[in-house]
C-alpha cells in the first residue's frame, strides 16, 4: 500500500477547459484525497493542460489524440502505482464524501469495481431534466436492485474505482464498443469478478443541454449497448442474473420502443385517441420512487417540475436505440467514431 | 449510462418482482447467517418502493376506467363498452401480456444457456481469480 488512499485519479480531457477545475478541485477537496491525480489531456485546443497544472496535478498527453475515453485512460494506466484506480469524467464533480464511501467495496478482493450515485449536476432544459428523473428512477430502483442480486449492469464511466490489477489483466478498457464502461464491467463478471454499486457515494456530472449535446450522447450509449449485446451474449448467457436483465433491456430496446414509435401511433389514428396515454399511463408508478428519493435530499419540487421531461427524453431515447439496433444488428454497420457528448 | 427505455415494457415488471423476491431471497440468507441489518434495510427499501409502484399502478388504473369510461370516448361505443376497453387496455397490457412476454424472455434465456456450452477463460484468468 502506498500513501494514504492508494489511489490514483484518472481524468480523460479533451477540450474541458471550462470544467476541469471544478473537477479537480471537488477531487482535491475529497474527505480521503487519493495519491495522485493525473490529468490526460487528449490533445486539446483549448487550455485544459493550462488549467490542471495550475492546480497542481500531474498533467499527461499523448503524441496524438486517441479518439476515445478508453484511449485516454489507457494511456494513463502504465504510469498508476497504486492499488486502485479511479476513472472520473472531466466535466464531473464529486460530493466530497465520494471517494470515503466508495473504496470499502473494494476491501473484498473479489470485487473489481465500485460505482456511485450520479445525478445532474445542472437542472435546467428539457434534457436535463429529464435525464435528472431518469437517474433518480434507475439508481434509486434498478441500480440498488442489480447491487442486490451481485449484477449491476454498468460501473458508471463517468465514476467508478477499479482494482489496478484486474484492470490491467483486462487490458484496460476496450475502445471496441462505444460503451467503455460496459464493454468491462461485463469483462470482469466474465473473469469471475464481482462489482457494486454504492448508493452513498455521489457525483455531478453536466449533462447535455440541448438536443445536440443529447442526440450524440445518446447514439454512444445506444450503439454502446447493442454492440456489447453483440460481443458478449455468448458469455452473457452464462452469468447469473445479467443474463436476464440484458435480455430483457435488449427485448424493451426493441419492442417498447416499436411499441411507442409505430404501434401507439396507428392506434392513436385508427381506433381512438385515448392510447395518448399510453406514453404516459406509467408516470405514477414512475413517480413513486422518484419522489422518495428526492425527498430524501429535499429536492420534491425540483423532481416534481422535471417529471414531464422524463416522458420526453424517453420518446427521444426509443428513436435512438431502435435506430442503433437497426444499424448494428441488421445493416450491420457500426458506430465507430467516438462523439464527446457534452 | 442508461440502457435501453427505462419505465417501459417487460423492464419494469421484472424489477418489481425481483424487488418483491428481495425479502424470501434475504430470509433463506437470514438462515445460512449471511443476513444483516444493512441488507435487510436496503430489502425493505426495494419491496416499498415495489409496494409503492404497485399500488400507483392500479390506483391509476382504476381511476382511468372510471374517469373515462364514464365520458363514452370516441370510437368506444356504449358507456359499458368504453369500461371494458380501457378495462382491457389497463389489464391486459400492463400486467397479464407483459407477465407472458416476461416468462418467455426469461425461459428463452435459460434455454439459450443450456444449448450454448460456456467458453473456456484463459487459465491465467482462472488462476489469478481463484487466487
Amino acid at each position: 500500500m502506498s500513501g494514504k488512499s492508494d489511489l490514483t485519479v484518472l481524468v480523460p480531457a479533451y477540450n474541458e477547459a471550462s470544467t476541469i477545475a471544478d473537477t479537480i478541485r471537488s477531487i482535491q477537496d475529497q474527505i480521503v484525497p487519493p495519491d495522485e491525480i493525473i490529468v490526460i489531456d487528449d490533445c486539446s485546443s483549448d487550455n485544459t493542460a493550462d488549467i490542471a497544472r495550475s492546480l497542481g496535478v500531474t498533467v499527461m498527453r499523448p503524441p496524438k489524440n486517441t479518439g476515445s475515453k478508453a484511449g485516454a485512460q489507457n494511456f494513463a494506466l502504465s504510469s498508476v502505482r497504486t492499488g486502485y484506480t479511479m476513472a472520473i469524467d472531466a466535466d464531473t464533480t464529486l460530493a466530497s464524501d465520494a471517494i470515503q464511501k466508495l473504496i470499502p467495496a473494494l476491501d473484498d478482493p473479489g470485487i473489481s469495481a465500485a460505482c456511485g450515485l450520479v445525478l445532474p449536476r445542472y437542472v435546467k432544459s428539457v434534457w436535463e431534466r429529464g435525464r435528472y428523473i431518469e437517474y433518480l428512477f434507475a439508481f434509486s430502483f434498478y441500480k440498488p436492485i442489480q447491487d442486490y442480486y451481485e449484477r449491476p449492469l454498468i460501473s458508471s464511466g463517468c465514476f467508478s474505482i477499479y482494482r489496478t490489477e484486474a484492470l490491467r489483466a483486462n487490458g484496460g478498457w476496450s475502445t471496441r464498443t462505444m460503451a467503455e464502461d460496459m464493454d468491462l464491467t461485463w469483462s470482469f463478471y466474465k473473469a469471475g469478478y464481482g462489482v457494486r454499486f454504492i448508493p452513498e457515494a455521489t457525483c455531478y456530472p453536466v449533462e447535455p443541454h440541448d438536443f445536440g449535446f443529447m442526440k450524440k450522447q445518446l447514439r454512444r450509449w445506444s450503439h454502446g449497448f447493442v454492440q456489447n449485446v453483440k460481443l458478449h451474449w455468448r458469455d452473457v448467457l452464462h452469468i447469473s442474473f445479467l443474463r436476464s436483465t440484458v435480455a430483457i433491456a435488449m427485448w424493451d430496446a426493441i419492442f417498447a420502443s416499436i411499441a411507442y414509435l409505430v404501434l401507439l401511433p396507428i392506434l392513436i389514428v385508427f381506433v381512438s385517441p385515448i392510447f395518448l396515454l399510453a406514453y404516459m399511463i406509467d408516470a405514477p408508478a414512475v413517480a413513486f420512487p422518484v419522489l422518495v428519493k428526492a425527498a430524501s435530499r429535499n429536492e420534491i419540487w425540483k423532481a416534481v417540475a422535471s417529471l414531464p421531461s422524463f416522458f420526453v427524453l424517453r420518446t427521444v431515447n426509443s428513436i435512438f436505440i431502435l435506430e442503433a439496433v437497426w444499424k448494428e444488428l441488421v445493416l450491420c454497420r457500426p458506430l465507430r467514431v467516438y462523439e464527446k457528448g457534452h | 449510462m442508461i440502457a435501453g427505455v427505462p419505465g417501459t415494457g417487460i423492464g419494469g415488471i421484472y424489477y418489481i418482482l425481483l424487488a418483491l423476491m428481495m425479502p424470501v431471497q434475504e430470509t433463506c440468507r437470514l438462515c445460512t447467517h449471511r443476513s444483516s441489518i444493512e441488507r435487510w434495510m436496503q430489502v425493505a427499501a426495494q419491496t416499498g418502493n415495489a409496494l409503492g409502484i404497485l399500488i400507483t399502478a392500479w390506483l391509476t388504473g382504476w381511476l382511468l376506467i372510471h374517469t373515462f369510461g364514464a365520458l363514452r370516448i370516441h370510437g368506444l361505443g356504449t358507456h359499458s363498452q368504453a369500461v371494458k376497453t380501457i378495462e382491457n387496455i389497463v389489464s391486459v397490457s400492463t400486467f397479464h401480456l407483459a407477465l407472458v412476454v416476461l416468462g418467455s424472455v426469461i425461459l428463452s434465456v435459460h434455454i439459450l444457456r443450456l444449448l450454448i456450452p460456456a467458453r473456456k477463460l484463459p487459465k491465467s484468468t482462472i488462476s489469478r481469480v481463484n487466487a
